[in-house]
């Protein structure tokens, strides 16, 4: 069974913010909102690396085992997602998240106030595929219509990629073994545990 | 009423109280998703698409 | 649906541990940014905006939704993109996965350009200013009075009074329109983009090996297996050329970056090379010096195919690495390693920017690059060339057949051959078009004397003297008293303090955008100030051509927003009321109040022979965007299918007719190949011999070619001596006769000649001696501010000269003064991944503009020490001309001890002054900030008046 999920390869990622913008024209992310973000460390020095951040969609998500009003599910092919009319903006799975992926927009977003807003893997939400009210609250639905999500599919150097785990990791270990370096799978083992 | 008739009564209220609560039945079970149903999180659902996505990965993922 | 209750605990939060250690210049910029932007969308965009971007969202799902190809507008990377419309309305952006040249991917810019088709903040009507206020108007009345206030300034001053800015970003046929516009009217004061990015590099390279381009391509380099970047910082400036680089490196090519900055590009490079701004002359003779000495040129190569070289290695014999550590302060054995790289991994690949040719001596770092590759032999091979990486979407192109003030479309001169040429094309009497322009003649710089007509005109770098110079010294009729801003931004151009002076004292300004620009808010004008809402690349049609020649159909993906009017319309209403319309527009199919942009196309195909632009028919091209699967990534080249065989986007040369079916030119200069399979051989144009040196190539031919040996570029009457007159049709030779290669409409002196698998501009060997420069040989010179005044009076700059470009220009005497002192820090100047050019049109863009809020300026911890500051602190950065700007400290590594470097692309305030208010209600950009350019200086090449931007000197203070 094909299982979704994100790869960012920090040999590739160059920091150019594409997958970030990606996402903002897709979702029409309002200002103050990031879904997702790309990190750098070693700024400026040599060594400097770059990944790029959003919701995982770990196998066993941090963020659904701390949520008071269990409003998370994961969708059959692993793609993690919650129900804002029953989120109550607390901010626990933001401390439960390896990876920071929870907003709060301050403002009026997606057309909720003071819910958690996360990355969907472009997947919308529980309201039904296609409609208004999941426009309005979550966002396009490029899953439903057999596409991946945005900022992978648009990423410069196609450092980012996002799919089948299986054909994602397929992808990633023949640009390993042509370039004979070490595997850096940055964030995998957190997201889908040691067998990843 | 009496204060004897009263303890009585509340001995008696609370004990079919507990009662009515029978052991086939949680208040609030922690873990389970309690939002709207998703059909797209389903199995079949999931299936469907799987194929579909595969390809776009291929397509669109790949060095080329 | 049932989730697995967590046993151990969450695992540790291994973002927030990194996040606490390291603060990258986003994490930066962003936190601090915070306030200023929370603030900012406050007061610009309160929650309302949320509601608004919904509405313009209303996806239905009943209605079609129609998708579009277009190409993406902010560098020359050439990126494919489709737009999907629904009832006009621009409501998805997909990626273009067939498009060889990108494979869908985009940078943050490309990625966010569905924006643009519902961007608010634009010029949304014709405004005026009225006492200091703007004002909407109709079109008609906009037309009308700045018709009537141009025809008035050319009754009292001549037509050249009138200078104008066109457009890199505006399409071939726009661009095309606007230098046509400029002849017409009368003038060559015009210029665009060009002239401020490549200037040097077109010179630099067509003076040596033939045409003024990147050889290869962004593709091409999967076939490298060295890659050179100086002065280049692709990452954040071609973000997606990145791909193919990074892919190139996993195959095991070597990545050498070289920079004054440690780049987000260096940050992925095998070896990285530090050196102080301003010396890349001795930094490459540095590396030539190992290659001599180790004997790793080639030299059959360099026999065959290259003229001069000897007395380059005169030059480099002078720049042992003791002396090149002296002058660039690069020690120990980099260079070597550097040249042992290039030598070990051939063929190998030169790319550089604008570190490179923003120089007063750019045209001699160019030329020193390109000697390196001749020795090396890497030109004229696939996986080698020089790889220059343009700015804008349609740079190339406006520079091949747009509005550049020393040359017509094609590069054809601007004397009577040239004017001759394209007089026929336009069907116009040659003596109706000379009466165009001033009759008089002026100085001409070299003690003769010139008609306006032929001499070259004001560039954009230097409009601002042309307004605020005396008019005793100006060789024309008068200052420029009308400038017209169409499709430019000001705030590139450097010395902001005296270009606000020369706004306000203009008689006339006119800005054709569809955004306001810096141009609408530097100065305090109060009246006869227009702004004319353009439409954008997405709400017209026409062709583009991106870095590596190729030309692409982009499709309109709506229609103009508002009032805005395609480019084409613009000139066609613009041009009626100035009279010439039925001149200038003659040969088109006018549509809706505008020449079709295939009308267009195809005029330039039918007078564009000596670069090649005359094979790309509308028809062509949009075959081309039709079957972009079919191409190869590596090549290029269409595998089966109806284009089998052909080059994508028909890289110029694309000789002949469109009929000739040539497949277009993916690496210029390569003999491995027949002319009609895109090979190619250097170019013949400077005579067949020098001071009794043979210049036509030996030895040395292309694929096929029946010449086998250097030969000159054809005329009618070589091919008569050569007895193939005959293979011409009667028709061909009623037209050809008496002409050459370039001026033969009928195309036959090109199609026999290929028949004979020679090419039509000769085979001669490249110039590494350039005698018609000032240095004929690439020498350093000290900048005119530098931190090395001990420095200068071994490395002097040019005298200074009277006339250059029609105004007197200064080198010795600026340099006459010791700065170094006062200003004791390099200030460079580059590009940010998120915005663009003058960055108008990406600030005002939301997605990306919350990207970046502040202006900054990046400092070596040493160099903050000293001076008193702190990370994220306000300070004054000042010139030594006097402009100040007031910015971030950002405190970093990246940049070396001494140097520090800003961003070019903001704008919108001055000397500490936010201009909001002087906006039009509703169009102010989202991010403002202190524009770097007004803290630059004086200081011009002496070849091309490319300005200096990239080493000058400054302070740095607490505010």
């Amino acid at each position: 069974m094909a299982r979704m999920k994100f790869l960012c390869d920090a040999e590739r990622c160059i920091e150019c913010q594409a997958c970030v913008t990606a996402c903002k024209n897709e979702h029409e992310v309002p200002w103050g909102v990031n879904r997702r973000r790309v990190i750098v460390m070693d700024d400026g020095q040599p060594g400097e690396k770059s990944v790029s951040v959003a919701c995982m969609h770990c196998t066993d998500a941090p963020c659904a085992a701390v949520c008071p009003v269990d409003c998370f599910y994961t969708t059959d092919d692993g793609i993690v997602l919650h129900d804002k009319d029953l989120c109550i903006g607390c901010g626990y799975c933001f401390y439960a998240c390896p990876f920071g992926a929870p907003q709060y927009p301050k403002q009026t977003a997606f057309g909720v106030r003071g819910k958690m807003d996360k990355c969907t893997f472009c997947a919308g939400g529980p309201e039904d595929t296609n409609s208004e009210a999941e426009l309005t609250k979550y966002g396009t639905n490029r899953i439903a219509e057999g596409k991946l999500p945005l900022c992978a599919e648009m990423c410069s150097t196609k450092a980012l990629l996002a799919g089948d785990g299986d054909v994602v990791a397929d992808i990633y270990r023949q640009r390993v073994m042509r370039r004979g370096g070490r595997p850096q799978t940055w964030g995998w083992q957190a997201a889908y545990g040691t067998g990843a | 009423m009496p204060y004897k008739a009263m303890l009585v009564a509340l001995a008696f209220a609370s004990v079919s109280l507990l009662s009515a609560c029978d052991s086939e039945m949680t208040v609030y079970e922690p873990g389970v998703y309690k939002g709207k149903h998703d059909e797209t999180a389903t199995r079949e659902a999931a299936q469907q698409r799987a194929e579909p996505l595969r390809e776009r990965a291929l397509s669109g993922m790949t060095d080329r | 649906m049932k989730l697995v209750k967590k046993n151990a605990a969450a695992p540790k939060p291994i973002m927030a541990g990194l996040l606490g250690k390291t603060v990258s210049r986003r994490a930066f910029l962003r936190g601090s940014g915070l306030a200023v932007g929370g603030a900012a969308v406050a007061g610009m965009m309160p929650g309302t905006m949320v509601k608004k971007a919904r509405a313009a969202r209303k996806i239905d799902p009943q209605a079609e939704i129609k998708q579009i190809k277009t190409v993406c507008g902010h560098c020359s990377v050439g990126c494919s993109t489709i737009a999907e419309v629904q009832n006009g309305v621009w409501i998805g952006q997909e990626p273009a996965f067939d498009s060889p040249l990108n494979l869908g991917a985009h940078c943050a810019k490309g990625a966010a350009l569905r924006n643009h088709g519902h961007s608010k903040r634009r010029v949304k009507y014709p405004m005026k200013m009225v006492g200091g206020k703007w004002e909407r108007i109709s079109w008609e009345q906009a037309i009308e009075e700045i018709g009537d206030k141009l025809l008035a300034i050319r009754e009292e001053s001549g037509p050249d009074a009138l200078w104008f800015a066109g457009s890199s970003k505006a399409s071939n046929e726009g661009s095309y329109l606007q230098r046509k516009f400029a002849a017409f009217w009368g003038s060559n004061n015009c210029d665009h983009q060009a002239r401020i990015c490549h200037s040097t590099t077109v010179a630099g390279v067509a003076n040596t090996w033939g045409y003024g381009a990147m050889t290869n391509s962004y593709n091409d380099m999967l076939n490298a297996k060295s890659i050179i970047m100086c002065g280049s910082n692709a990452a954040e400036a071609h973000p997606v050329a990145m791909q193919m680089i990074l892919r190139a490196k996993e195959q095991g090519t070597k990545l050498i970056v070289m920079d004054p900055r440690f780049t987000r590009t260096a940050a992925h490079s095998d070896l990285y090379v530090r050196f102080r701004s301003g010396t890349d002359v001795p930094l490459i003779w540095g590396i030539l010096w190992h290659v001599f000495e180790n004997r790793w040129e080639d030299t059959q190569y360099i026999q065959q195919r290259v003229y001069g070289m000897d007395k380059v290695r005169e030059e480099v014999a002078k720049w042992t690495p003791q002396e090149v550590e002296r002058v660039t302060g690069v020690g120990g054995d980099a260079l070597l390693e550097v040249a042992r790289m290039l030598a070990e991994n051939r063929p190998g690949t030169f790319v550089w920017c604008m570190g490179g040719t923003q120089h007063t001596i750019g045209s001699n770092y160019v030329r020193a690059y390109n000697c390196l590759q001749l020795a090396l032999g890497n030109i004229g091979k696939e996986g080698g060339g020089a790889n220059i990486f343009r700015g804008h979407d349609n740079v190339q192109g406006a520079t091949d057949v747009g509005p550049n003030p020393d040359n017509l479309p094609g590069y054809y001169p601007i004397n009577s051959v040239g004017w001759g040429h394209w007089s026929r094309v336009w069907g116009v009497d040659p003596e109706w078009l000379q009466n165009r322009f001033d009759q008089a003649e002026y100085d001409d710089g070299k003690g003769g004397k010139v008609k306006p007509m032929n001499a070259g005109g004001i560039t954009v770098s230097r409009w601002i003297d042309g307004v605020l110079e005396d008019k005793a010294n100006i060789a024309q009729r008068d200052n420029i008293r009308a400038a017209m801003f169409w499709g430019h931004a000001p705030n590139s151009q450097t010395r902001g303090p005296e270009m606000k002076r020369a706004f306000e004292k203009l008689d006339l300004l006119v800005v054709i955008d569809p955004y306001p620009t810096v141009s609408a808010v530097l100065h305090d004008r109060k009246d006869n100030t227009y702004l004319l809402p353009a439409a954008t690349q997405f709400e017209q049609a026409g062709s583009v051509t991106a870095s590596n020649r190729s030309l692409q159909w982009r499709d309109k993906v709506i229609e103009p927003l508002y009032e805005h009017k395609p480019d084409a319309e613009i000139a066609y209403r613009l041009a009626t009321k100035l009279g010439f319309a039925d001149q200038m527009f003659k040969n088109y199919d006018i549509q809706n109040n505008m020449p079709t942009p295939e009308s267009v196309l195809r005029e330039i195909n039918r007078g564009t022979w000596t670069i090649g632009y005359t094979g790309q028919s509308p028809e062509r091209l949009k075959e081309h965007m039709k079957n972009q699967r079919h191409f190869d990534v590596a090549t290029l080249k269409a595998q089966g299918g109806p284009l089998d065989n052909e080059t994508y986007g028909l890289p110029w040369p694309c000789y002949g007719t469109p009929e000739l079916k040539h497949p277009g030119t993916h690496v210029l200069y390569d003999p491995s190949k027949h002319i009609m399979e895109g090979g190619g051989n250097f170019r013949n144009a400077f005579g067949t011999e020098y001071q009794g040196e043979n210049l036509l190539a030996e030895g040395s031919w292309s694929k096929g070619a029946e010449i086998q040996g250097g030969y000159p570029q054809f005329t009618a009457d070589i091919l008569k001596q050569l007895g193939w007159w005959d293979e011409l049709t009667a028709e061909e030779k009623a037209e050809a006769d008496g002409k050459s290669w370039t001026t033969d409409l009928s195309g036959g002196i090109q199609r026999v000649v290929m028949a004979h698998g020679c090419h039509p501009f000769g085979n001669a060997k490249a110039r590494a001696h350039v005698w018609n420069f000032p240095d004929p040989i690439p020498v350093h010179r000290e900048p005119l501010y530098t931190p090395r005044y001990d420095l200068v009076a071994e490395f002097p700059t040019y005298d200074d000269r009277k006339v250059f470009y029609r105004l007197p220009t200064r080198w010795k005497s600026v340099q006459a003064k010791d700065y170094s002192g006062e200003f004791p820090l390099i200030h460079t100047s580059g590009r940010l991944v998120e915005y663009e050019g003058g960055g108008e049109e990406t600030r005002s863009n939301p997605w990306l503009a919350e990207l970046k809020q502040d202006m900054f300026v990046e400092i070596n911890p040493a160099d903050a020490n000293n001076a008193n500051i702190k990370d994220g602190q306000t300070v004054w950065l000042e010139g030594p001309e006097g402009g100040r700007i007031r910015i971030k400290a950002l405190v970093t590594t990246r940049v070396g001890r001494g140097t520090v470097f800003t961003p070019f692309h903001f704008g919108g305030h001055f000397q500490g002054q936010d201009l909001l208010d002087k906006y039009p209600e509703g169009s102010a950009p989202y991010t403002r900030g202190e524009s770097t350019n007004t803290a630059t200086t004086y200081g011009y090449d002496a070849v091309t008046m490319m300005q200096e931007t990239k080493t000058t000197l400054c302070r740095v203070v607490p505010a």
